[in-house]
């Protein structure tokens, strides 16, 4: 079977069109306009994020969520909450680091991230978010060639 | 028949690759037969001694040879008595299995004779099954022997049938085991035709298996295949033969439903599809005792799989297969009888999953239910009556949001399937449904509205319940007709009040009720305009909500019905006089919007039915809406006077004097015009020229006065005469001062600037289109002179446009002649010493020159010509004077203008001719330009080298604007010479940022389709893009960076990656990286976007 030896083999999937998509302006082509850091640009950044399970994008499956984005431009800070599809997900830290890698690789390097499991959506949370947000086990996990090429899979869609 | 012939080709065949002798003597036996020296008969007669020989080679060799000859000899020379007897020969000899390949060849010739009669088609194919051993063969003659069957049968098969009922079985015989797919295609094509024209004798199940095992279709055609076979066309020919008879009813159904639970997705898809085509096919009685586990597997197939394709199969074998089991109930009796099982187990699932709360999987249960009601009327009556008690009741208890919005969705499935627009309603049925939906109006109706109601302030929430109360509209029986109407004011009143996101999708749904019930939709949507939409100078009014109700008017004017009430609206907001200076840019911006709005659907309307309104108002009210400020002297008096006082600005005479005379707007304006008298027949064309003509050569004012504007032209205390090819206009006598003298000559020019309104109608004019002028030659040169005596750069196109547009057109013999008048006269001009003209004396003779080689080259001109203006232009960019308008030139050839010179505008106009300009002009500008830098080395001077970097960016300007309209193909036939050309193109100092874009996105272009060439250059391009791509002003060059540069530089240097070898790009990688961590904090998010992508892909490329 297809679905044998997964964590959770049958998820929970959510329709994503039309969810939360910017509405381009005038000002956003003029160049006299900065455009400030906002929500819906760190969503963009980790909605196509592919589940390292399924085929499918942590949009779909409401690992991320637009509400669950924190971001403050002013102050260089950004925090993203994930919620696991089930309370004993083993791949919850592995999900977190690609949040991270995308947003590393994605963001300038002034702003503070901060990545974090949902409160109340995972039995190990507190595990979970200091893995996730410890600069050194971050790196050292990328050290790891195998783990990083997984890491790159899941970020393989087009962002 | 000699012999010694037959002798020759039969020797020769001894040697195998002497295929020059063998046709030699084939060809000589031909050429007796058709000389009439000799006849077949006599052919065989000389074959006696290979055709009798004890040797199975002789033999095979002798019927060749026959066979060959039949095969080469022309048709009219074999006669009808020949026919028969080569039948008897052939058939006669098929039991002799060596011989057997070139008696079906000579048999396929045979076949496609004219004597060929059934009779001889029976014979044929009774010796063919009786004496030949078909599986026994080769590949090709297993191949050919198809074919003579397919053949047999497509010409006789009514004689077959009759002479042959067994032919099924021995059909099988014949393809039992066949495995290559070339025969198998032919087979397939074959199965069909013999199974549903011969008796199956009880063989129905082993006719069904022959063709069955070879289900599911695992085909992949092997690597460098030439046979262009695919899986698709094998699956497509052998679900025709699974579905070809009822008769396979019995057997197939059962494994069919096996094979849904196949691991493999594509025997899925293929086993939906074969079951959907099958349920039209087999009996009722067939697919009944598997119905319910059909449904049921396909159910569970939805509730598990997140792949679209497979979930779009399954509906539609649902929706097949719902049809299917209501075939023989009557649509009177679904108002009380209870549903079929099959049915019966997705609506006790949807009021299970609704009552327990389980409405992911509800949502899903809703489309299966959608699938019912689009099956047929039964089911919808059925799946209704029992489903919208339910959800009515579920929908009043749920209180968050989203199960609100779950609830709405699956009641939208459920009324989008019971949808009547597409469908025959009989009237029995009609009266059933009105008992139906008599019931449920009122509350559906109330609960779907107050949905709207509570959920405006939420973003997709709100799209389900207008989608949901949309679909219902679409249900005949269901709405009144005040329904409607309140149905229409909610969904308009939900798309202007809802949040910006959504708002696309509510206007979809509001137009696609409108294109239902277009008499409504314009009742309600014009009070909402009338209300909405303010006239252009209203500033009280133009607020930043007006873009939405733009484009509402601009999504529902595309209904026909709406079309010219909305065209008249929109021109009524085109307010004639401003009222406010200085002219606020809200309202030139809307103003803009509307322009584009009336473009879009002036392009919609039929113009053949509202001929004489677009002659009498929308020509007219264009015009005037152009014309009208630029004789208004007081009110531009007033906005000068305004704009001086203003503290902190400086005077100047660029003063806006209306909405519509700025550039941007007098070109939509333009285009408008071009278009509406581009669609209108000749007579009507010729009385608009008639009328322009009158107000821009003569000062007749009568188009004004229909486009409601003061008819007072003459010269007085508050206007102006419109003269605008005066060379100048006098001041009001009793006028004076300054300001006064200075709005006049404001005036002037903008009266010139808005010639192009009489270009944009001009250009469009047919052929046959007469103009009202006496001499239209010297008309034409009248043209060039006004040109060159007031050479303002808009004014002189306008012209110049006209100018070409003529020579286009005219007679060639007079357009020849006015070219041989007016080059010589305009090459002179433009060579002039700087001396006696001004700079814009030789610049409007280029612009005119362009433009009439154009006219030319597009028409007529051949390739010495052509050169000839090429050689000019490039001549002119060596010019500081000439060199931009003459670099702006190649744009004008190589390019398709808006409206001028095009098959639009009903012009002259050669295929290819861009390719061929292009082609012409890249050599020379190769050469000069490698003839420019050479000299640019050798000077010295800061002078001279900043005149080389003005002619340098002409040069690559011109390029840029080349490369610009040819495809893509073309430009890479010519690319090596031009690549240090472009390198170039990206560092070189010009403000103008086009022609940096353009390299960008010719490179872009290149690294997909070249990528060998570009990898050649790479250490001078990643650098150069990168440091493009990642400031806003490039500290090398000095020049400016703007958004769009920076991110048309990020897409190319994101497409290396992809297309790159990556031992070309490794040296450069980790600065990449580095460099491109500036482009991620760009201000514009349009950019940071790229950014990310463009550095993701340099991340991920590894060696």
């Amino acid at each position: 079977m297809a679905s044998a030896g997964k964590i959770n083999a049958n998820p929970v999937v959510y329709e994503t069109t039309q969810n939360y998509q910017r509405v381009w302006t005038d000002a956003d082509e003029d160049e006299a306009v900065r455009d400030a850091f906002d929500k819906q640009e760190i969503f963009d950044l980790i909605r196509h994020i592919n589940d390292p399970e399924h085929p499918l994008t942590l949009e779909q499956l409401n690992v991320a969520q637009y509400e669950h984005v924190d971001v403050r431009d002013d102050e260089d800070y950004i925090c993203v909450e994930f919620t696991p599809t089930i309370p004993h997900c083993s791949m919850a830290t592995l999900i977190g680091l690609c949040i991270r890698v995308r947003l590393l690789r994605s963001l300038p390097e002034r702003f503070k991230i901060d990545i974090r499991v949902r409160k109340g959506t995972h039995q190990s949370e507190n595990a979970v978010n200091k893995q996730l947000n410890d600069k050194e086990r971050v790196a050292a996990a990328l050290e790891n060639k195998h783990l990083l090429e997984v890491v790159n899979q899941c970020l393989a869609a087009p962002s | 028949m000699d012999s010694n012939l037959v002798q020759a080709y039969i020797l020769s065949l001894d040697t195998i690759n002497d295929h020059g002798s063998q046709d030699q003597a084939l060809q000589a036996i031909v050429g007796v037969v058709e000389s009439g020296q000799g006849s077949l008969l006599s052919l065989v007669q000389a074959l006696e001694e290979p055709l009798t020989s004890d040797r199975p080679d002789q033999r095979a060799k002798g019927i060749k040879l026959l066979a060959s000859v039949v095969g080469r000899v022309q048709r009219e020379k074999i006669p009808h008595a020949a026919v028969k007897f080569l039948v008897n020969f052939f058939c006669e000899r098929l039991a002799d299995t060596t011989c057997v390949p070139w008696l079906i060849e000579g048999l396929l010739t045979i076949i496609a004779l004219p004597g060929f009669t059934s009779d001889f088609a029976v014979d044929v194919t009774q010796s063919l099954f009786g004496k030949v051993h078909i599986q026994s063969f080769q590949q090709t003659t297993r191949l050919q022997i198809f074919k003579l069957i397919q053949a047999l049968l497509d010409g006789h098969l009514s004689a077959i049938q009759q002479c042959c009922p067994q032919l099924a079985v021995d059909f099988m015989q014949a393809m039992d085991g066949e495995k290559d797919p070339r025969n198998l295609m032919v087979c397939f094509t074959l199965f069909p035709v013999v199974v549903q024209s011969f008796a199956l004798q009880g063989q129905e199940e082993e006719l069904f298996e022959i063709v069955f095992c070879y289900f599911p279709i695992t085909f992949k055609p092997p690597p460098g295949d030439t046979l262009g076979i695919t899986a698709d066309q094998l699956k497509q020919a052998l679900r025709r033969c699974i579905t070809a008879v009822p008769a396979f009813g019995p057997y197939a159904v059962d494994p069919l439903v096996g094979k849904l639970s196949s691991t493999s997705g594509t025997a899925k898809l293929d086993a939906l599809q074969t079951l959907t085509d099958s349920l039209s096919v087999y009996a009722l009685t067939d697919i009944e005792p598997h119905v319910t586990e059909l449904v049921s597997v396909i159910r569970e197939e939805l509730y598990q799989s997140p792949d679209q394709m497979l979930a779009q199969k399954c509906l539609a074998t649902l929706t097949a297969l719902f049809g299917k089991i209501a075939d023989p109930c009557h649509i009177e009796d679904a108002l009380e009888a209870a549903p079929h099982p099959g049915l019966r187990l997705v609506i006790d699932d949807l009021i299970e999953q609704v009552a327990d709360h389980k409405l992911t999987k509800a949502r899903i249960s809703g489309q299966i239910i959608k699938c019912a009601c689009q099956s047929s009327l039964y089911q919808c009556v059925v799946a209704n009556r029992l489903l919208i008690p339910v959800l009515l009741e579920k929908e009043a208890q749920v209180s968050g949001v989203s199960d609100q919005q779950i609830i709405l969705d699956i009641l939208w499935h459920i009324l989008a399937g019971s949808s009547t627009q597409d469908r025959v309603v009989p009237d029995n049925a009609s009266v059933v449904l009105h008992r139906l939906w008599a019931s449920y109006t009122e509350r559906l109706f109330t609960m779907m509205a107050g949905a709207i109601g509570s959920l405006t302030s939420h973003g997709e929430p709100v799209v389900t319940a207008c989608r949901a109360l949309a679909a219902a509209a679409a249900i005949r029986p269901l709405f009144s007709s005040n329904e409607t109407h309140a149905t229409l004011l909610l969904l308009q009143n939900a798309y202007y009040s809802a949040f910006t996101v959504v708002r696309p999708a509510l206007l979809d749904i509001l137009a696609g009720v409108v294109r239902q019930h277009p008499t409504q939709g314009l009742a309600v949507s014009s009070e909402f305009l009338g209300q909405r939409m303010p006239l252009v100078y209203d500033t009280s009014r133009i607020d930043a909500e007006l873009p939405w109700v733009v484009a509402m008017v601009r999504e529902l004017g595309l209904v026909p019905a709406l079309t010219q009430p909305f065209l008249a609206k929109l021109l009524a907001t085109l307010q004639p006089a401003a009222n406010v200076y200085p002219i606020p840019a809200a309202c030139v911006s809307y103003t803009q919007q509307v322009l584009k709005t009336l473009h879009t659907l002036l392009g919609s309307i039929d113009v053949a039915a509202h001929e004489t309104w677009i002659v009498e108002v929308v020509v007219p009210t264009l015009v005037a809406r152009g014309v009208s400020p630029t004789i208004h002297l007081m009110d531009v008096v007033h906005a000068m006077l305004i704009e001086h006082s203003s503290p902190g600005t400086t005077p100047s005479q660029a003063v806006i004097i209306s909405a519509y005379t700025t550039a941007a707007n007098l070109g939509h304006l333009a285009d408008c015009l071009a278009l509406v008298v581009g669609g209108l027949p000749v007579p009507a064309q010729q009385g608009v020229l008639q009328s322009m003509h009158g107000l821009y050569f003569n000062q007749d004012a009568t188009l004004l006065a229909q486009g409601q504007v003061a008819t007072a032209v003459v010269s007085g205390d508050h206007w102006l005469v419109f003269d605008p090819l005066a060379s100048s206009i006098p001041v009001p006598t009793h006028a004076g001062g300054q300001t006064i003298t200075s709005a006049v000559m404001t005036l002037h020019h903008e009266q010139q600037r808005t010639m192009l309104l009489f270009a944009a109608m001009f250009s469009m004019l047919d052929p046959a289109v007469n103009l009202p002028v006496k001499d239209e030659s010297q008309w034409a040169d009248d043209l060039v002179t006004q040109a060159l005596a007031m050479p303002h750069a808009e004014f002189v196109t306008a012209l110049a446009l006209c100018l070409a547009s003529w020579l286009n057109k005219a007679p060639i013999e007079q357009s020849q002649a006015v070219i041989d008048l007016v080059m010589p006269r305009l090459v002179a001009t433009a060579n002039a010493p700087d001396s006696s003209h001004p700079d814009s004396v030789p610049r409007a003779a280029v612009l005119l020159y362009q433009w009439v080689a154009k006219a030319w080259i597009v028409r007529n001109a051949n390739a010495q010509q052509t050169q000839t203006f090429a050689q000019q232009l490039v001549a002119w960019l060596n010019q500081p004077t000439t060199a931009t308008v003459a670099a702006q030139g190649f744009q004008t050839i190589a390019g398709t203008h808006a409206f001028a010179l095009t098959k639009p505008a009903r012009a002259h106009v050669k295929r290819f001719y861009h390719q061929r300009f292009f082609h012409l002009c890249v050599p020379l500008l190769v050469q000069s330009f490698r003839a420019l830098s050479s000299s640019s080395h050798q000077s010295f001077s800061t002078a001279a080298s900043t005149g080389h970097d003005a002619i340098k960016a002409a040069y690559l300007q011109a390029l840029a604007h080349l490369i610009d309209s040819v495809p893509k193909q073309v430009l890479l036939t010519e690319l090596p010479p031009l690549m240090p050309m472009l390198l170039s193109a990206l560092t070189v100092a010009t403000p103008n940022p086009y022609l940096r874009i353009n390299t960008c996105h010719t490179l872009y272009v290149i690294a997909i389709d070249a990528p060998k060439v570009l990898a050649e250059h790479i250490q001078t391009i990643v650098p150069t893009l990168v440091r493009v791509a990642s400031t806003t002003r490039d500290a090398t060059t000095g020049q400016p960076c703007p958004m769009a540069l920076r991110t048309a530089a990020l897409k190319c240097l994101g497409v290396l990656p992809d297309h790159l070898d990556y031992t070309v790009l490794h040296p450069y990688r980790a600065q990449v990286i580095k460099d491109l961590i500036r482009a991620l904090d760009d201000p514009k998010r349009l950019v940071r976007q790229e950014a990310v992508q463009c550095r993701n892909k340099w991340l991920i490329a590894m060696g």
